[in-house]
């Protein structure tokens, strides 16, 4: 499978008076490790639940071309369990999971299986964020979508993380990210997206940003803080 | 939809319900209520001037079952939905393959079963008090299943006001305004003469013989239908940040 598996074209999006997003134009490729950058309150999250559709566009389309909306997983900033039950038990709550691969495979890479018999809401934050992503990567996603995954996580959450979106983005799943962690996004993404005040300053594949600049905090300074 | 998605919706639904609040709060409502209901037998047999017979015991029973049908099934059906989005479970679960309908038609599973729960406590009252008052066990289906349907009923007003608001304490403010509502409007209509009734005093009333009528019932499954039609559109509609 080639080609775009997502498109959003011309999205607007505003809440009351408030322009959160303006005329994004964005393909997710069938080959595409993309990092979404941008400083709190441009836009990231709210793009984000565009594409997952759980937020509608107050103008502009998004055309899900090879997945269905369905078949899209995503790690959100709520981690979406319920605090009294086990994460095994909230593991085990959420649709299409039965028919899933083996929940072993995926607990052991993301280290969660040590804390399944234990309530999630005892639970630390990296731990939550983990049983989130195992949660999303338990039902074979067609496209993942990860908003601020690294937040909360230990030095080895972060490479178990790692491993899993290489290991899934091997297993030919796209996969879209946003993070402020620009060292993880400069190892792991193909393309790279700056929003900056709800619109896209720079889209561009990683090689051409760091031909451009020497590494990635260099060009979230310049896109960020220089660009107007 | 399918045997096999309602079968999958439905596990889900008891799992979710078999979180240790919902356990507890419906065991302390039941005993509760049995306690009011056997203390009132117990008063009423004393002051009776027949032999006491089990179905008296199903009316009393019932005129204190209607505070959990009327109440407490709905309130807790509203606690447990809109904690769904406090806690983000509807996004997680619009995010792990569940189509917003689905989710909606999960909840419907889950009003069902608590409406369930409201008509088999009618039956427990009856038959555990008769039969410690040494009488013959006997229950009404008629009430029955008026004691499903009144939550089944008021849970769909629940539904709306989860889905609009959102958040637990608002959506327990927004149900009791409109219960006093509801009681204020439909008595300042009947003292004026006319018998026009809303949907909670309408429910309040079902269970008294004579009351309701074959058109009680067909505004009841219209507005039902309205109110269920009303959420599922809010639900779709809708933005979940």
């Amino acid at each position: 499978m080639t080609g775009t598996i997502l498109r959003l074209n011309g999205i607007h999006k505003h809440s009351g008076h408030k322009q959160i997003l303006t005329d994004i134009n964005l393909a997710v490729q069938h080959n595409d490790i993309l990092g979404i950058i941008g400083p709190n309150g441009s836009g990231k999250s709210t793009l984000i639940k565009i594409m997952l559709g759980l937020v509608y566009p107050s103008a502009g389309t998004v055309l899900h071309m090879q997945v269905m909306p369905t078949q899209i997983r995503a790690v959100l900033d709520k981690p979406g369990f319920f605090p009294g039950f086990t994460l095994g038990r909230n593991l085990s709550l959420f649709p299409g999971l039965r028919d899933g691969r083996s929940n072993n495979d995926i607990t052991a890479l993301l280290g969660v299986q040590p804390w399944l018999k234990l309530r999630f809401g005892q639970c630390s934050a990296g731990i939550q964020k983990r049983c989130a992503l195992a949660a999303a990567l338990l039902t074979e996603p067609k496209l993942l979508v990860l908003d601020e995954p690294t937040n909360g996580l230990d030095p080895t959450g972060v490479y178990e993380l790692r491993s899993a979106i290489r290991k899934v983005y091997a297993e030919g799943c796209p996969v879209v990210i946003t993070s402020h962690a620009l060292s993880e996004l400069e190892k792991i993404c193909t393309r790279l997206c700056f929003l900056k005040q709800g619109r896209i300053q720079m889209l561009g594949t990683k090689d051409e940003l760091l031909s451009r600049f020497s590494n990635l905090e260099n060009a979230y300074r310049y896109y960020n803080l220089v660009k107007k | 939809m399918q045997y096999s998605c309602i079968r999958k919706l439905l596990a889900i639904e008891l799992t979710k319900l078999s979180a240790r609040f919902n356990i507890l709060y419906l065991i302390i409502i039941h005993g509760i209520v049995w306690l009011q209901v056997f203390v009132a037998v117990k008063m009423e047999q004393a002051m009776a001037a027949h032999p006491y017979a089990a179905e008296d015991i199903m009316s009393v029973a019932e005129r204190f079952v209607n505070n959990i049908a009327y109440t407490f099934i709905p309130v807790l059906f509203l606690i447990n939905l809109s904690r769904e989005f406090e806690y983000g479970i509807v996004h997680r679960m619009l995010v792990s393959g569940q189509t917003r309908l689905q989710y909606f038609q999960s909840k419907l599973i889950q009003l069902f079963l608590l409406s369930v729960v409201a008509a088999i406590s009618l039956i427990h009252f009856s038959v555990s008090i008769a039969a410690g008052f040494n009488l013959s066990v006997s229950w009404d289906w008629g009430r029955t299943l008026f004691a499903f349907l009144v939550p089944f009923y008021l849970g769909s007003i629940t539904m709306l006001f989860a889905f609009m608001l959102k958040k637990t304490n608002y959506a327990i403010i927004l149900y009791a305004a409109y219960i006093v509502f509801d009681n204020s409007v439909s008595t300042i209509l009947q003292n004026n003469g006319m018998d026009i009734q809303f949907p909670f005093t309408m429910c309040v009333r079902l269970l008294d013989p004579g009351i309701y009528n074959a058109w009680t019932f067909v505004f009841m499954a219209g507005s039902f239908i309205l109110f269920l039609q009303l959420a599922l559109w809010k639900f779709r509609k809708s933005d979940l940040w």
